[in-house]
């Protein structure tokens, strides 16, 4: 039935907004549904010739017949016109949402060192805490996003708007619109140290790694002190 | 989009919190120090035992570092908050006055000052939980009466607003649909052409 | 220079600040509301420029000023004049100027987000020489640019390669427009901070009772006008 394609490729979009990536692009049924609307199109242009043809030729019943015709087959091009930009939307909209974490997507090639995550763990310092936590305010928004899966124009699109927001941003130079939308409640931190090292050296001044001790201090200068298992916070 | 969806037409936990920071609160400093301007509001000079009011954020940020003990707010004990409770039995039709931000402010008090505060916390949390519950009782009950114009919930805190929110705005925004609905039946049947305004229909939101 | 100079800098940068006849006595509650107003409002508020000119010079000073302060303390950290009392009043500077930041930045990610979704309805409407302005001119060229290349996306993924009579954008012909517009009549949580009592206008003609501080839930066009007017916060 007409229509039918184009309910696939929106069970294909509702199923990518519960994703926190982006699925691959559904090439082929973007080319069907839009075969399908050529073909409606060529049965819409039939029967306004058919109609205008035999005008006189037809009973009032048959004239009756052409028009719904006409309708239904109008409709139906138009509702696969609205599947399709319902469904490039919502993947617009999740490539808004990545190119706002400011980090970087992940490219073709890593694909081949088995290492599949690295595009992820070499970004900047953003919410990578709140990011893998299930209840946190980023569920469901779109933190990783694969070059491939990307169709060539999405992939362009990606890139204007990564500039556009530079452009925005560059407004705003001393606010971190890109940074953690959880509030700012625990910028400073009471942590013991686990294990002895060396000096650490922060903006508040420097203090040393003794088994035991205890500091109060900026959390973001300590993250990774504390992933490495040298300090916890208390 | 944007921002992430969490986000868009409701407040987070998290963030009713962050509201409740801002609060003052009577501080007992016990060190001096010097007067500080910040970007919107003024920290007064501290001199020891001298009491001074300052925004809540400020308050425990000084009480990690032993610098001050804080005052519990005059309605943060055992008495009161049981007065409060047999008010909301009292008058099952009216939510008792409370503070803006109680259940954050205790909450966070309790978990960070609770040397400070005047009775044991465990009585205190009891007290707040029998509260806590009436009053959902009582809007739960209240949410019956739902219709597609106007409620009102005078008395209500922003964080019992918030979590109400979800479903009275879905129910409400229901019964206005078909409300509508029925209105533009009656006004079709007299005219032909009907001027609908802005109309919303949520297609996108797939 | 020493420590209590450091600390007079903070104050006399925030006085020559206020000096410029700061319409806001209460900066921080201000911007509160405006993200919140702007989060629960089914439209886009108008920007709020004055406010936000201010927030962003004071924040551009206070953040220099601990620039500053840190050099100092790192230059004396051996001389052991900085001591851990100095520390902690810039570590409640930090946490300050911090708050503001995600303050902001929950504002203007919110209005973004309210204008991608309705982009078309609000580039007409800044078409439209008698309507108010909505946008900040930062505004209006994402607004812009970002339509021409979500266009440009929509083109050539699909709509170039379809019938004539289908590769509008921004059609509305046939039963259903496919330009979103914003819908005003929605429900809001809202409160009422008017010290005077009022009464507000409902739909079927009725005037509901407000109250000092009293909470309700009302359609939003009703009390539109009231929150510009500042009587009324959205929740």
């Amino acid at each position: 039935m007409y229509g039918d394609i184009a309910n696939k490729l929106i069970l294909d979009a509702k199923r990518t907004s519960n994703l926190s990536e982006l699925p691959l692009y559904q090439t082929d049924l973007v080319k069907d549904i839009l075969k399908e609307i050529q073909d409606l199109n060529n049965d819409s242009e039939y029967l306004s010739s058919e109609k205008e043809l035999q005008q006189d030729n037809l009973s009032e019943e048959q004239l009756k017949i052409n028009q719904c015709q006409l309708f239904v087959t109008l409709l139906s091009m138009r509702r696969n016109k609205r599947c399709l930009l319902a469904y490039q939307r919502l993947r617009a909209e999740k490539i808004v949402e990545f190119s706002w974490l400011n980090i970087d997507p992940i490219l073709e090639s890593s694909t081949n060192n088995g290492t599949t995550s690295n595009g992820s763990t070499a970004n900047t310092a953003k919410p990578k805490s709140t990011i893998h936590d299930s209840n946190s305010i980023y569920n469901n928004y779109t933190t990783q996003l694969s070059l491939d899966n990307l169709n060539h124009a999405e992939q362009e699109y990606l890139k204007s708007y990564q500039d556009l927001i530079l452009n925005y941003k560059s407004k705003f130079y001393d606010i971190d619109l890109s940074g953690d939308l959880e509030p700012p409640t625990n910028i400073f931190i009471d942590v013991r140290v686990l294990k002895d090292g060396g000096e650490v050296q922060t903006e508040y001044g420097s203090f040393n790694l003794i088994k035991d001790s205890q500091f109060y201090v900026r959390k973001s200068d300590v993250d990774r002190l504390i992933q490495q298992g040298y300090l916890e916070e208390l | 989009m944007v921002l992430p969806a969490q986000l868009q037409n409701n407040l987070t936990p998290s963030e009713v919190n962050f509201l409740a920071e801002n609060e003052l609160v009577t501080i007992l400093p016990r060190y001096t120090m010097q007067k500080m301007q910040l970007i919107g509001t003024k920290v007064p000079a501290l001199r020891a035992m001298r009491r001074e009011s300052v925004p809540l954020w400020v308050a425990l940020i000084l009480k990690s570092q032993d610098k001050c003990s804080i005052i519990p707010p005059k309605w943060l004990n055992v008495a009161y908050l049981k007065d409060k409770y047999d008010e909301e039995v009292r008058k099952p039709n009216q939510f008792s006055a409370l503070p803006w931000n109680w259940l954050e402010i205790s909450k966070m008090l309790l978990a960070r000052a609770s040397d400070d505060l005047s009775d044991p916390s465990h009585l205190l949390r009891s007290v707040l939980q029998d509260l806590r519950e009436i009053r959902l009782v009582k809007s739960r009950k209240g949410l019956k009466e739902l219709n597609e114009s106007n409620i009102v919930l005078n008395g209500l805190s922003l964080l019992e607003i918030n979590e109400l929110r979800p479903f009275v705005l879905t129910v409400m925004n229901k019964l206005r649909q078909l409300h509508d609905t029925s209105n533009a039946q009656d006004i079709a049947d007299q005219d032909e052409y009907e001027d609908g305004g802005y109309d919303d229909d949520d297609d996108d939101d797939i | 220079m020493d420590i209590d100079d450091i600390l007079e800098e903070f104050e006399t940068t925030a006085k020559t600040d206020l000096k410029k006849t700061s319409v806001h006595d209460n900066l921080y509650n201000d911007l509160i509301t405006a993200m919140i107003n702007e989060r629960m409002a089914p439209e886009l508020l108008p920007y709020k420029k004055e406010l936000l000119d201010e927030v962003l010079q004071r924040l551009s000073n206070q953040q220099q000023n601990l620039l500053d302060s840190h050099e100092y303390g790192e230059v004396n950290a051996s001389s052991g004049v900085v001591s851990s009392d100095f520390k902690l009043q810039l570590m409640i500077i930090e946490t300050d100027i911090e708050r503001y930041n995600y303050l902001v930045r929950l504002y203007l990610r919110t209005r973004l987000t309210k204008i991608d979704k309705h982009a078309i309805h609000y580039i007409n409407e800044t078409m439209e020489s008698d309507k108010e302005i909505r946008l900040s001119p930062e505004e209006e060229e994402y607004i812009n640019q970002h339509f021409k290349i979500i266009t440009k996306l929509y083109n050539n993924s699909f709509l170039k390669k379809m019938p004539p009579s289908l590769t509008l954008l921004d059609d509305t012909a046939g039963e259903e427009s496919m330009i979103e517009h914003p819908d005003i009549n929605k429900h809001v949580f809202i409160k009422s901070i008017s010290t005077t009592p009022m009464y507000i206008k409902l739909d079927d003609g009725e005037d509901l009772p407000i109250e000092k501080d009293g909470i309700y839930v009302v359609k939003y066009n009703v009390i539109k006008k009231y929150i510009d007017l500042g009587d009324i916060v959205l929740i």
